[in-house]
């Protein structure tokens, strides 16, 4: 714009960034929270939590199977894993579409079988879909919505870069208890810690939008729409049908053959063939002497390959391997760079530890997000308190910050505290979210300082730090699983972070009498005024 | 860098109004013609010229946005962002490299 590039730099990347402030901090928090999408739904189906996986597994599946769906024409069994406590079956009977295959599913118990009823839940998958398509407007526009709030931060992120002479040597400056110096160097230190992964997630995020953003471009199609793969999909899915599998007309009233024998012996030499356990069997022709069993497994090298990198096997019912299915590969640089973003984005390679590391690479991007909304008011406070718009930003700043954090911890507590068999459940929890959410902006608008801060701050800290407690306590399982203890630990990294600010409001001046609106607050008059100048270069 | 007693034209919320646009819109319309020429310029085809298009556009619109916020005159940011789109889109019209 006006002066050098660093002040052009600074201007756009205020204005590119606070505008979009909110929702974008939205976005980064609800989505961090979906790295952990399964484990949050199962945290949110107590029902689930009995389920132990064993061993047998496979045949548990096998034998409902073998009960419910004789005569089908396949049955697929997804196993219990690191991210699953369950086992699930489901069948096909050929020609019935999405819907009937949705009633053809079944959740077990992984060690006696038994069908379990989860409670209807909006679980994992609400704040997932929320982090790329909002919520209660159509898809197109949400995920457009969600598109132009992405190129705003990517352009924050690339302008914040430029706009800093020596990046790194403002990230290892820290001045704490100099209010504005500090919130601008954890605003510095948010952002540079994690930059690859900022820089990879937003570019990345508008790369999977890319359908609804550029509808020029080949036949668009949403999120996660064609340009998926790079190669066969199958992971032994039913459009890869074997030929062998076709060829049979009859259709046997029940199994004549108990294959199940087979399934341990099949998953062993997959399993001793790949290095990891399979996670997925598909039998076509089940208890025929003509059966087949496809089986795959997390057994991904490349990530370059994506979401057909895995190889899978089909033996045949006497357990010889029929065929390997050969792993896609990419097949040039740039759909392998794609294939790479898109696997990075979604973490679908991700072990626990590398899941973990995105979880902090999110929450760091969600500090960014904040500290940058906080910084936006703090920087202005002095000339600006009692302005209308100055205002505005400053109270909804506590609602879409703090607030939301307030929301998700609600919409956890409102999941266990509703009766299980309550109708339209999973709708009164995304409408408990909305509900506190929107009590929470109201709530900052009225009270905007730093007693509105602490409020909110204090309710999420408390509403997460319980949730492990309110988990044993509504489980009908006392001692937690994996899966629940990675949610609870997480909630538990969210209540520290807020408990943190609380005790950062908290040891603010006692002279917090000042009313809202008021044009000077005692609170900024404790900035050093020499430090003034020197900051007002830095950062807009 | 006065702002006081400007025509209309030289008015900060007209210049960033309008320089927000050649940025934006102007963007969108220059990455679209550079990802076209490059998807033709190389092999690729099908679903993987649209995972192409789709990178080059985000990158070239990002540099595009950058480069016109970096100039800091109005007129020769007006002009830059009209010459790279004419050259852009002509290269497109014409056919070279398709």
């Amino acid at each position: 714009m006006k002066g050098s590039l660093r002040q052009s730099m600074t201007w756009l990347h205020t204005w590119s960034c606070i505008t979009a402030g909110w929702i974008l901090f939205a976005i980064f928090f609800t989505g961090t929270l979906a790295f952990f999408r399964s484990e949050i739904t199962h945290w949110m189906q107590p029902e689930l939590h009995v389920s132990v996986p064993a061993e047998n597994s496979a045949e548990v599946a096998y034998r409902y199977l073998h009960a419910k769906a004789p005569g089908a024409q396949e049955w697929q069994i997804s196993l219990p894993g690191p991210r699953e406590e369950t086992v699930s079956a489901s069948w096909r009977n050929g020609g019935e579409d999405r819907q009937q295959m949705r009633s053809q599913r079944a959740v077990l118990n992984a060690s006696t079988g038994e069908e379990l009823k989860p409670r209807e839940t909006a679980g994992g998958n609400f704040l997932y879909r929320f982090h790329f398509e909002l919520y209660g407007v159509p898809r197109a526009a949400g995920e457009t919505f969600v598109g132009i709030v992405s190129m705003m931060m990517l352009i924050g992120i690339v302008s914040g870069v430029i706009m800093h002479r020596k990046i790194f040597a403002d990230f290892f400056m820290f001045r704490p208890k100099k209010k504005l110096l500090s919130w601008i160097d954890g605003h510095v230190l948010a952002s540079v810690l994690a930059l690859p992964f900022h820089l990879m997630i937003t570019f990345s995020g508008l790369l999977l939008l890319g359908g609804t953003l550029l509808p020029w471009n080949g036949s668009g199609g949403g999120h996660g729409g064609p340009p998926g793969g790079g190669g066969p999909q199958g992971q032994g899915g039913p459009q890869r049908g074997a030929p062998q599998a076709r060829a049979v007309q009859h259709k046997p009233a029940a199994p004549v053959v108990d294959n199940s024998a087979l399934l341990a012996q099949v998953m062993a030499r997959a399993s001793a063939e790949w290095g990891v356990p399979a996670d997925r069997i598909t039998i076509k022709n089940p208890g025929t002497d003509k059966a087949t069993f496809s089986v795959s497994g997390p057994n991904r090298v490349e990530l370059s390959a994506g979401r057909g990198g895995n190889s899978g096997l089909v033996f045949n019912s006497e357990g010889e391997i029929l065929k390997v299915e050969e792993a896609s590969s990419a097949p040039n640089t740039s759909q392998a760079i794609y294939n790479y973003m898109d696997m990075l984005h979604q973490a679908r390679f991700a072990d626990s530890v590398t899941r973990w590391l995105l979880f902090f690479a999110g929450i760091l991007g969600t500090l960014m997000v904040g500290t940058g909304s906080v910084l936006w008011v703090e920087k202005r406070a002095k000339k600006q308190m009692g302005r209308r718009g100055f205002e505005l930003v400053r109270g909804t700043n506590i609602g879409a910050i703090a607030g939301l954090m307030v929301a998700t911890g609600a919409y956890f507590w409102t999941n266990r505290l509703l009766p299980a068999e309550l109708a339209t459940r999973s709708d009164w929890e995304v409408r408990s979210f909305f509900i506190v959410w929107g009590l929470c902006v109201v709530a900052g608008l009225f009270r905007r300082d730093r007693k509105g801060w602490l409020w909110q701050t204090l309710a999420a800290a408390v509403l997460f730090t319980f949730i492990p407690l309110l988990d044993v306590a509504t489980s009908p399982v006392l001692v937690p699983d994996t899966l629940r203890i990675i949610f609870d630990a997480a909630c538990l990294i969210l209540a520290a972070l807020a408990w943190y600010a609380v005790s950062k409001l908290k040891a603010e001046p006692k002279s917090k009498r000042a009313p809202s609106g008021r044009k000077d607050s005692p609170a900024r008059r404790r900035r050093p005024a020499p430090e003034a100048g020197s900051t007002g270069e830095q950062t807009a | 860098m006065t702002t006081q007693h400007l025509p209309f034209y030289s008015a900060p919320a007209f210049t960033v109004t309008v320089r927000v646009i050649l940025a934006v819109a102007g963007g969108y319309a220059a990455a679209t013609a550079v990802s076209l020429l490059l998807a033709a310029g190389s092999d690729v085809s099908g679903r993987q010229e649209i995972a192409f298009i789709r990178m080059v556009f985000f990158l070239a619109w990002t540099v595009y946005i950058i480069w016109i916020f970096a100039i800091n005159n109005h007129v020769k940011a007006f002009i830059t962002a009209l010459a790279i789109n004419a050259v852009a889109w002509g290269l497109v019209w014409s056919g070279v490299a398709s």
